[in-house]
C-alpha cells in the first residue's frame, strides 16, 4: 500500500509546490508571441568545454563534456575523460539522440535516457507544446511553462534577463532541474539534478569557440 | 607557376607522409628491448612538461591539455593538469590521491583493479618489464632517429577502451618522448614530452596532495 501511494504523494507534492510557489508574485500573459524560449546552449558557440563533475549514486567520475555545433544543425556532445578517453559520445540531430560510442560502466538503459533527458534540456526545447507566460512586477518575462501531455517544463528568467537561470522538468513521477549561472551570455556553471534516478551532473565552463 | 605549386605540393605531401610511415619493424629485437631495459633500470627519477592532444579526426578537432609530470622510483608518480583545467593524479606508496579543483580524494590502490593496473604498468615500464609483459602483443619498430613500441592489449575489455598504445623513444638518449593512445582510427591521444630532467632530485612533498 505504502509502495502504491509513494508516486501519488510525490506528484502531489511537485503539484503543489511547483503550481503554487513559483507563479505566486508573477501576473500570467494572455499571449506572448514575440517571446522565444531559446535553449541555454543554444548554437551562441562552435565548441564548448566543460569541466565536468558527476555523481552516479556512490559513484563519482569526472571528465570533461564537449559540444559541438556541426553545419548540418546536429550537435555532438562528448564526454572525455581527463586523458582523453572517449567515455560517452552522442549525436543530437532533428531532436533525437543517437547513442556513438559509450563505455561499459555508464551504458544502461536508465543511465543514458537521463543523460539524454538532461542535455537535451540544454540544447534543446520541447516541440508542440503549450505556453504559458509570466511576468514579474516590471513586465518583464519571469517564467515560461511548456506542456507537452503530462510533461511539463518550467524556464525562470532573471530580473531583466532573457537568458534562462532555472529549468525544471516534470512529469507524474520524475524531476529534472538545471540551475544556470550565465557569464556573457554563455551558462559558465551548470548544475543538474535528477530525482528518479540518482545522477548529478555539475558543469563548469573551461572556454568555448 | 602551376609546376612550382605541384611541386612544392608534391614534396610537402612526400614529406608528410613519409613522416608518418616510415618506421619499419625490427629485426633484431631482442637487442632492442635489452638495450630500452636497461636503460628503464637507470632511470630513477624524471621530470617532463607534456602536452596532451586529443584527436576527434571525425569532428575536425583537437583538445589540447597542458601539464607537469613527476616520476620517482618505484612507485611514486604525479600527473598534473593545469591548462585549461586543474587536475592532479598522484601515486605515492600504495595510495592513489586525485586532486579535482579544491577537491581531493584519496584511494587505496588495491581496492581498484583500475587503480592497480595503473600501477602495474607504471611499475614494470620503469623496471624494464613492460616489454615483456604478456597483456600486450608488442611489436617493435624504428625510423632514422625514433623507435616505436606498439602494444596491442590482448584482454577483451581493455581492447574495448583501447585498441592500442603506441610508445616512442629517442635513439639518441633511449627517453620516451611520446605516447598514442588509440582508441579507433579517427579517435586518439597523443601525450609528448618536452623539457625533460632526468635523475634530479624531486623532494617527497611533490606525490603528497594533502
Amino acid at each position: 500500500m505504502k509502495r502504491f501511494l509513494q508516486p501519488f504523494l510525490i506528484s502531489i507534492s511537485l503539484f503543489v509546490i511547483l503550481g503554487c510557489a513559483n507563479t505566486r508574485h508573477l501576473t500570467r500573459q494572455k499571449t506572448n508571441t514575440a517571446f522565444v524560449v531559446s535553449p541555454p546552449l543554444h548554437r551562441q558557440f562552435s565548441t564548448a568545454l566543460y569541466k565536468a563533475k558527476i555523481t552516479l549514486g556512490k559513484k563519482k567520475f569526472s571528465g570533461l563534456f564537449y559540444f559541438k555545433n556541426l553545419p548540418d544543425s546536429s550537435i555532438r556532445i562528448l564526454f572525455l575523460s581527463e586523458f582523453g578517453l572517449n567515455l560517452l559520445d552522442l549525436e543530437y540531430k532533428n531532436h533525437f539522440f543517437t547513442v556513438k560510442n559509450c563505455k561499459d560502466f555508464l551504458n544502461k538503459k536508465m543511465v543514458i535516457k537521463t543523460f539524454e533527458k538532461n542535455i537535451r534540456m540544454l540544447i534543446d526545447t520541447p516541440q508542440k507544446v503549450k505556453h504559458r507566460f509570466y511576468n514579474d512586477d516590471n513586465g518583464n518575462i519571469a517564467l515560461v511553462i511548456l506542456k507537452k501531455q503530462f510533461k511539463k517544463y518550467y524556464y525562470f528568467y532573471p530580473t531583466n534577463a532573457t537568458t534562462i537561470e532555472k529549468i525544471i522538468a516534470t512529469n507524474r513521477l520524475s524531476k529534472a532541474s538545471v540551475d544556470i549561472q550565465q557569464r556573457q551570455d554563455m551558462p559558465a556553471v551548470i548544475n543538474i539534478k535528477n530525482n528518479i534516478i540518482d545522477l548529478n551532473i555539475n558543469l563548469t565552463l573551461i572556454k568555448q569557440k | 607557376m602551376k609546376y612550382i605549386c605541384l611541386l612544392i605540393f608534391l614534396i610537402t605531401h612526400q614529406f608528410a607522409f613519409s613522416q608518418q610511415n616510415d618506421f619499419i619493424p625490427i629485426k633484431n629485437k631482442h637487442e632492442i628491448e635489452q638495450k630500452l631495459n636497461n636503460h628503464s633500470l637507470k632511470l630513477n627519477t624524471i621530470y617532463s612538461d607534456f602536452i596532451q592532444e586529443k584527436h576527434l579526426a571525425y569532428l575536425n578537432d583537437i583538445i589540447i591539455s597542458k601539464g607537469k609530470f613527476w616520476f620517482k622510483k618505484e612507485n611514486q608518480l604525479r600527473w598534473e593538469y593545469n591548462t585549461p583545467y586543474k587536475y592532479i593524479i598522484a601515486l605515492n606508496h600504495g595510495t592513489f590521491t586525485i586532486k579535482d579543483g579544491d577537491d581531493i580524494k584519496e584511494y587505496d590502490i588495491n581496492s581498484n583493479k583500475a587503480f592497480q593496473e595503473v600501477n602495474n604498468m607504471i611499475i614494470s615500464s620503469v623496471r624494464g618489464t613492460l616489454l615483456k609483459d604478456n597483456k600486450f602483443t608488442i611489436s617493435l619498430y624504428q625510423n632514422k632517429s625514433s623507435y616505436l613500441v606498439k602494444l596491442i592489449p590482448k584482454n577483451k575489455e581493455m581492447t574495448k577502451v583501447l585498441k592500442a598504445i603506441e610508445l616512442y623513444f629517442s635513439k639518441s638518449d633511449l627517453n620516451i618522448f611520446k605516447v598514442k593512445m588509440i582508441e579507433n582510427e579517427d579517435d586518439y591521444t597523443v601525450i609528448s614530452f618536452t623539457n625533460k630532467k632526468i635523475n634530479e632530485t624531486i623532494p617527497a612533498t611533490i606525490f603528497n596532495l594533502n
